[in-house]
């Protein structure tokens, strides 16, 4: 009883700590110094959050759930419950951690801007929203965080809103976001219409006499929005129009893991649903290709990395599909590790370079950048899962995991691709923006050595090496893990990166070969500019053009939308309802009648007399007619 | 015309109208009838130009049809059924003669031809005559054959008024033969309500009576016989121009107008009665004639000519005419609907 | 790509110059190493050299007619955009910083008594300009020829220490970044 108390005290010292910086900006006066006093906080609560997992890692605990009486509607009870159990446990620091990193980064890479306290207070609110999102135990409570990293998303995407791309990428958030909304709000609404309750935990009580195959795909779809899995992907790459930290921050460690948390945090669910289970499966398997597929080609530092999001996301996403929430946390944890770091590199990178980040213009940055390009390497390398890297200990896991699984030959297939094309793009960025002669129009000077830019990102290097291996050293493992398996499937996950990291070096030989290939012709009609054959160039195109889905979705649908609702406004509405059918159509279909009515009459006295007669007479007839048996002469 | 003969045929007409009323034998009834049309024709002869000597001729033919016909039909019942009581109607052919007779004489479709014509004829004192008291011997007659008659036939000839009222007010620039359409559609409603309701029929009946009282008083007092006259009614008198337009309005059937009161009730009573579709018609037929209507009202109180008239706008001195009786049926005309439980507990 | 719109008002050689310079803007995003791309852009520029001295216009419009189908069959999907061109990743980035000029006139005196320097130069300015306003206006209308101008490029300052034509627009501008 009193561990649970603890826990619930430490989180309020935690969420007061994050607080603080908030409540000061209500003294009249404003403060010097905010963004630093921000970074602090979010220090401090890193430290004071440690306790709580020392706590929970020397108790073996298993989760303490608080739930405190907040509002009743009739019979319907919403509570203010926080859980405290692993994931919650082991995401808090780690969250603190990495927004302590990017928000140091953050002082060196925003100190120009004249609004910078206000960016760290977004970023602030932002990391608030994001523990209530993994504490609660609670539809409701979740959902406050939900909406809560979604609006302050949509705020930092926009952050240089004199941008008319930046404002676009936003709006994109936020719909696609909404969409995803759709299935949350429908599974809410679905708990309360058949369990009667919001608590997470009490909804598992009845999970062997309901169909939840409805709620379940709401969820799906909600953590697809959030997660950014296929379909709903766009949003997260188009996300990149933010700053730097931002991406880092929101796009890459915490909130778009919030849809796989989701997840989780229902897996007892999913795990009975065998439905759900392979949507899971085969929409991750999709999302990890497609993005990988995208990654291959693309030109924009952060748009790579962004891709590589996207398809690690899938990859939890997979994970989730086995069965293995365990290891899809793992992998969100890891991850948020070498991506931040690799976010906040990047950063280092466009920052020194006047904001240019197309990897075609960079090249020597080892040479200008040794701490910068360093630390770029050590988290490809832990992307791609190098052994005993921090994305060794999730990502093989996860691929053994799913060699070893009778499930989906197919979605297995994908991920293993997607898994060896990890290794291509890093090798394209670290390949194109760190070695090589430089191409970039001037050199600059070398800017690292300040130490806003240097500690962040060495914390999260230290991290990116050790956090999988403490990480899995302190998991509690609730199911007993595949110990035989045959050498290859072992080392499957290691062959096909090696096997992607050398079809790239060979396809990077081809492209300076080509040159020498393609017969140097200079007659006008000659088409063999391009080293690239059609159907090349039709999957360059595809991968470099993000499987068009851009276009599809962004221009094509809104303009057939917009053309169908040009059509029914002018053609539909106006002509023909507003014009031929209600007026025009009741002149002419009422004319002829008018001019009968009044051309009958001739003011001939026959015609009064004859029509009275005929009238007469046959009504009459009808009436004897159909009453034959009426009396008329008897 | 000598004031004797007028005086004379003046209390024909009301006594013949009466002598309907009280009697529960036909043959009575009969007479009254005749005697009201006897004392109508010489009044619509008075002025002696061939509009009027016509129009009387029509008139009479049709009423002596009409009257020789409900002779017939009351002595066949009576031959067949040996009973003279109007309310004993039971014979049915016999009924429908009556029934269309009876038509005949308010002037519903299909035996309504007469009605614009003759109204045309006649100058505006005797048009107001001919389209309220001379309704009126008809429908008692009606009212009280009312639970005998066939209900087919009544829906028929109700909707075949309404829409003819409406389909023939359309085309027209008269205002007379307007009124005269107006009179058959308002016929049309009452007809239809009959068979269900019949004190709403006489309801209806007295609405009419006073709105259109109203229209052919407002006529007179600006000596309008066509719309382009209407359209400088407002330099002779403006208030009355501005009430004209809700009295329209109120001829229409649009709340909070008093000629709302009888279309509702009825509407209602036929919902009620599970006819949804007839009542849909009716309404909608009601449109055709609130066309005609608002197109008096746009003609009067809207616009003004743009071309020249062939009337000289009027100076605007005082009237010789009574103002007093059409102040008070133009307020009746406009604000009775409030008043509709009072109304409708009097009569039942 | 921006001559599009003004496409039919341009000389053939406008056209022509602008094919080239996107043709080597495309080349420079497909060939990424340098050495390469100036392999390619040599031999870019000797098929454009090749038909230099062409007088045929009828064959010309055909070779630029080619050269457009040529570029549009092998132009990149992703073309390389400076950051601060339209369309790069900075552009319109710092716009919201900008605090148009005239801004400065509604500062409170105590606030420009700050840079006393700055104001006093600006008054001068504006006086200036006022003075200048109707002469330049003048001038620059009598040089105008009757059916409109030819280029938007306004002319050079006319004499040895005067100033050029609405020289006020640019004299003093908004900072382009934060600082």
């Amino acid at each position: 009883m009193h561990l649970a108390t603890m826990f619930n005290s430490n989180l309020a010292v935690i969420l007061l700590i994050l607080a603080t910086p908030l409540l000061m900006t209500l003294t009249p006066s404003p403060l010097k110094n905010w963004a630093i006093r921000v970074k602090t906080a979010i220090q401090t609560a890193f430290f004071a959050s440690l306790f709580q997992l020392s706590l929970f890692l020397t108790q073996g605990l298993h989760t303490t759930t608080t739930s405190w009486h907040w509002m009743k509607i009739s019979t319907f009870n919403i509570s203010l419950s926080f859980k405290f159990d692993f994931y919650s446990i082991i995401f808090i620091p780690v969250a603190l951690y990495v927004s302590w990193s990017i928000l140091e980064f953050a002082l060196w890479y925003m100190h120009a801007d004249p609004r910078m306290d206000q960016f760290f207070k977004y970023l602030l609110v932002f990391l608030i929203t994001m523990i209530i999102l993994v504490t609660a135990n609670n539809l409701y409570q979740l959902f406050i965080g939900w909406e809560g990293v979604s609006i302050m998303s949509f705020l930092l995407i926009s952050w240089w809103y004199g941008r008319a791309d930046a404002n676009t990428a936003a709006l994109q958030a936020v719909i696609y976001n909404r969409v995803g909304d759709i299935g949350l709000i429908l599974s809410m609404t679905w708990f309360v219409m058949n369990l009667n309750t919001w608590e997470i935990e009490q909804t598992f009580s009845f999970l062997n006499d309901t169909p939840t195959t409805l709620p379940l795909l709401g969820l799906i779809l909600a953590a697809t929005g959030k997660s950014a899995q296929f379909g709903l992907h766009p949003w997260l790459t188009a996300a990149m129009e933010g700053p730097t930290p931002v991406s880092a921050l929101l796009h890459s460690s915490t909130m778009v893991v919030a849809g796989i948390f989701l997840l989780i945090r229902f897996h007892p669910l999913i795990a009975q649903n065998p439905t759900a289970l392979t949507i899971c499966l085969c929409l991750g398997a999709l999302s990890t290709m497609f993005a990988a597929t995208c990654a291959l080609t693309q030109n924009d530092l952060k748009k790579i990395v962004a891709f590589s999001t996207s398809s690690q996301l899938g990859l939890m996403m997979v994970t989730i599909g086995l069965n293995q929430p365990q290891l899809a946390f793992l992998h969100i944890c890891t991850h948020a590790f070498f991506k931040a770091m690799l976010f906040l590199c990047s950063g280092s990178i466009i920052h020194d370079f006047k904001d240019e980040q197309d990897i075609r213009k960079l090249g020597h940055v080892h040479a200008l950048l040794p701490f910068t390009s360093a630390c770029m390497v050590v988290g490809s390398l832990a992307l791609t899962g190098m052994p005993f890297l921090s994305g060794f200990f999730s990502k093989d896991a996860i691929i053994e995991a799913m060699n070893t699984s009778y499930l989906n030959a197919w979605a297995l297939t994908l991920t293993l691709l997607a898994t060896s094309f990890t290794a291509v793009y890093n090798f394209r960025i670290t390949f194109y923006a760190l070695m090589n002669f430089p191409r970039c129009i001037f050199l600059p000077p070398p800017k690292e050595d300040y130490s806003p830019v240097r500690n962040p990102i060495k914390r999260l290097a230290w991290g990116s090496i050790l956090a999988g291996f403490l990480i899995t050293l302190n998991c509690p493992k609730t199911e007993t893990p595949i110990l035989t398996m045959p050498m290859t499937l072992k080392l499957s996950a290691l062959l096909v990166t090696i096997l992607g990291l050398l079809s790239a070096m060979w396809l990077k030989t081809l492209m300076n070969k080509l040159p020498n290939k393609s017969p140097a012709s200079n007659t006008m009609t000659q088409k063999s500019k391009i080293p690239m054959d059609n159907p090349a160039k039709i999957i360059f195109n595809f991968s470099n053009l993000t499987g068009y889905i851009p276009t599809i979705m962004h221009r094509m649908a809104p303009k057939a939308n917009l053309t169908m609702g040009q059509l029914m406004a002018t053609q539909l509405m106006d002509q023909t309802w507003l014009e031929i059918s209600l007026p025009k159509g009741i002149t002419s279909s009422q004319l002829p009648l008018t001019k009968l009515t009044s051309d009958i009459p001739r003011g001939m006295v026959m015609t009064y007399l004859t029509t009275f007669i005929f009238t007469t007479l046959l009504s009459t007839l009808l009436l004897i007619l159909t009453q034959p048996d009426l009396p008329i002469l008897t | 015309m000598n004031p004797y003969v007028l005086m004379i045929l003046i209390s024909s007409l009301g006594i013949g109208t009466t002598l309907t009323f009280m009697s529960s034998h036909w043959l009575l009834a009969w007479m009254g009838l005749e005697i009201n049309t006897l004392a109508i024709i010489p009044l619509m002869a008075q002025q002696h130009h061939p509009r009027a000597v016509e129009a009387t001729t029509k008139y009479f033919l049709t009423q002596a049809t009409a009257a020789a016909m409900i002779l017939f039909a009351s002595t066949t019942n009576a031959w067949m059924t040996g009973e003279w009581n109007i309310q004993q109607l039971s014979h049915s052919p016999s009924t429908t003669l009556v029934t269309f007779a009876l038509a005949l004489k308010i002037g519903l479709a299909p035996m309504h031809f007469w009605m614009p014509e003759v109204m045309q004829g006649l100058d505006l004192t005797t048009g107001l005559i001919m389209a309220t008291w001379q309704k009126l011997a008809p429908f008692a007659i009606i009212y009280q054959i009312s639970s005998t008659t066939n209900p087919t036939l009544l829906t028929t000839l109700g909707i075949l008024s309404t829409l003819v009222g409406g389909w023939g007010g359309l085309n027209q620039t008269q205002l007379r033969k307007i009124l005269a359409y107006s009179s058959i559609a308002h016929m049309g409603w009452m007809i239809i309500i009959l068979q269900f309701m019949p004190k709403l029929t006489l309801l209806n009946l007295m609405i009419y009576i006073i709105m259109t009282s109203a229209m052919f008083m407002m006529f007179k007092y600006n000596n309008a016989t066509k719309i382009n006259y209407l359209t400088l009614t407002w330099s002779k008198s403006p208030v009355l121009a501005t009430l004209t337009m809700p009295m329209l309005l109120s001829l229409g059937g649009l709340p909070p107008l008093t000629g709302f009161m009888p279309k509702w009730l009825i509407l209602q009573e036929l919902t009620k009665q599970n006819l949804a579709i007839t009542a849909s018609i009716m309404a909608l037929a009601t449109l055709l004639s609130l066309f005609f209507y608002l197109r008096l009202c746009y003609a009067m109180t809207l616009t003004l000519s743009p071309n020249t008239t062939n009337t000289s706008s009027t100076w605007r001195i005082k009237s010789p005419q009574m103002t007093m009786p059409l102040a008070t049926i133009s307020t009746l005309t406009i604000m009775l609907l409030p008043i509709t439980p009072t109304i409708f507990s009097l009569i039942m | 790509t921006a001559g599009k719109m003004a496409s039919a008002y341009l000389t053939h050689q406008q056209k022509v110059l602008r094919l080239y310079k996107k043709s080597l803007r495309h080349l420079e995003s497909w060939y990424i190493f340098r050495d390469i791309y100036r392999f390619h852009a040599c031999l870019l520029r000797a098929r454009f050299d090749q038909h230099k001295n062409e007088k045929d216009m009828v064959k010309a419009t055909l070779l630029l007619k080619a050269g457009e189908e040529e570029f549009w069959e092998k132009q990149h999907p992703q073309p390389y955009i400076f950051p601060d061109s339209p369309g790069g990743t900075s552009y319109e980035r710092y716009e919201r910083y900008k605090v148009p000029e005239w801004c400065l006139d509604y500062w409170h005196p105590s606030e420009k008594a700050m840079y006393p320097d700055y104001f006093a130069k600006r008054e001068m300015w504006k006086k200036l300009r006022i003075q200048s306003w109707e002469r330049e206006i003048q001038q620059l209308q009598e040089e105008t020829p009757a059916d409109g101008p030819k280029t938007e490029v306004l002319p050079p300052a006319r004499k040895e220490g005067d100033l050029p034509p609405l020289w006020w627009e640019y004299v003093t501008r908004p900072r382009e970044r934060p600082t």
